[in-house]
């Protein structure tokens, strides 16, 4: 199977003509594939219908929220093994807000008031190497040409196909890539409580599996951060790439999912 | 000069790194564990720390403690005497007892009352010759 380059299907929640709008043709324009839906009860029943790459959820919607149907498609994913990142789309950023999402299930947030090009950043995390060594693994989708030697911003090759996790359990390559794209959106974002948390979870899981190196590169990257030395964050954020993709490699790769809870 | 705040607190670890900043790269550790991780990682990289600035009382693993666990470290790779770090206890506590504990057996520089105050701070390390 293959795809054509870095495109996405998108699912985008919203009740609000407005923002629809607004994601849309971000979305478009660079040539990813947007679904819209006006509350979470069609947001669920479009999930069971079609496959996506990535859902974009408002949180307060009529009918249904976001963080019901959250819920719902994340039952449902638990029956057929799949797992489809869903960020909310929020105006409020407080961390009780945000909790309740990643409670709820979602992988992240994004704001409202989001610039194209922090928008391009975040999907370049769904646009990710390690999707590719997963593709690996997995029979179920199939990476495209690996580009994670480059020194580009710009990933381009890697993306979920549309039968992305089909044959794929819910396994901790699963937690391990959602603390990844924790740590990039922390890292887009500039977001330093999302950086502690996302890194802290990180730390313990890699010091679970006994990777100092992992426990090691990902302290680097909360350091170099802190510091406000985001060319060196960037840097030893890579290096987590890599031990992660590599991680996921060794055969008998197991954990407990109790980490990333 | 290249410095490793030790504050659980986030104030004084933003008055720390204020004063301190100009003269260098500044980490900041949040407990006495990630303290001795960082400073591990410095040895692993030959880019140690000159200077430790480190709370006594925190979470997880207290100043004491990491203080003594970062004395072995210098002592495995060589590092000792002359080419220890400086480390300066800071305390809230005029508590004799632990900070002659801090001085005595866990190798500390020096130690500095808390509030920290700019001039104080930058006195000790004229005298230690980093500044």
């Amino acid at each position: 199977m293959q795809h054509d380059g870095p495109k996405l299907k998108v699912l985008l929640a919203d009740d609000s003509n407005v923002t629809r709008l607004v994601f849309s043709s971000l979305l478009k324009r660079s040539g990813h594939e947007v679904v819209m839906v006006s509350n979470g009860n069609e947001a669920f029943m479009k999930c069971k219908s079609e496959q996506f790459n990535l859902i974009l959820m408002d949180v307060q919607m009529p009918v249904m929220n976001g963080l019901s149907a959250t819920k719902l498609i994340r039952a449902n994913e638990a029956l057929t093994g799949t797992h489809t990142p869903i960020l909310a789309l929020t105006a409020a950023d407080s961390k009780a807000d945000l909790e309740h999402c990643v409670q709820a299930g979602m992988d992240g947030y994004l704001h409202k008031n989001i610039t194209a090009g922090e928008l391009h950043d975040v999907l370049q995390c769904y646009l990710n190497p390690v999707r590719q060594k997963e593709a690996e693994l997995n029979d179920g989708f199939e990476g495209g040409e690996s580009n994670s030697s480059g020194k580009g911003e710009v990933r381009e090759g890697a993306v979920f196909t549309s039968s992305a996790g089909e044959n794929r359990n819910n396994g901790p390559e699963e937690g391990m890539h959602s603390l990844l794209v924790s740590l990039r959106q922390a890292f887009a974002y500039r977001d330093e409580s999302l950086m502690e948390q996302s890194s802290l979870k990180m730390k313990r899981m890699a010091l679970h599996m006994k990777s100092e190196k992992l426990a090691d590169a990902t302290f680097r990257v909360q350091l170099a951060f802190r510091r406000g030395d985001f060319d060196t964050a960037r840097h030893h954020l890579r290096s987590v790439e890599d031990l992660v993709s590599r991680t996921m490699e060794q055969p008998g790769f197991e954990l407990d999912m109790d980490f990333n809870r | 000069m290249k410095t490793l705040i030790v504050e659980d607190d986030f104030i004084s670890r933003r008055i720390l790194k204020e004063i301190l900043s100009p003269y260098g790269e500044c980490d900041i550790a949040i407990d006495g564990e990630e303290a001795v991780q960082a400073f591990r990682m410095a040895l692993d990289d030959s880019a140690s720390y000159d200077l430790v600035c480190m709370d006594i009382m925190m979470p997880n693993m207290d100043g004491q403690e990491a203080l003594k666990l970062i004395r072995a470290l210098e002592k495995e790779r060589g590092a000792s005497g002359a080419r220890e770090a400086k480390v300066i206890m800071t305390t809230a506590l005029g508590d004799p007892r632990t900070v002659v504990e801090a001085f005595y057996k866990g190798g500390a520089t020096s130690y500095l009352v808390k509030p920290i105050g700019k001039q104080k701070l930058l006195q000790e390390l004229r005298n230690f010759e980093l500044i």
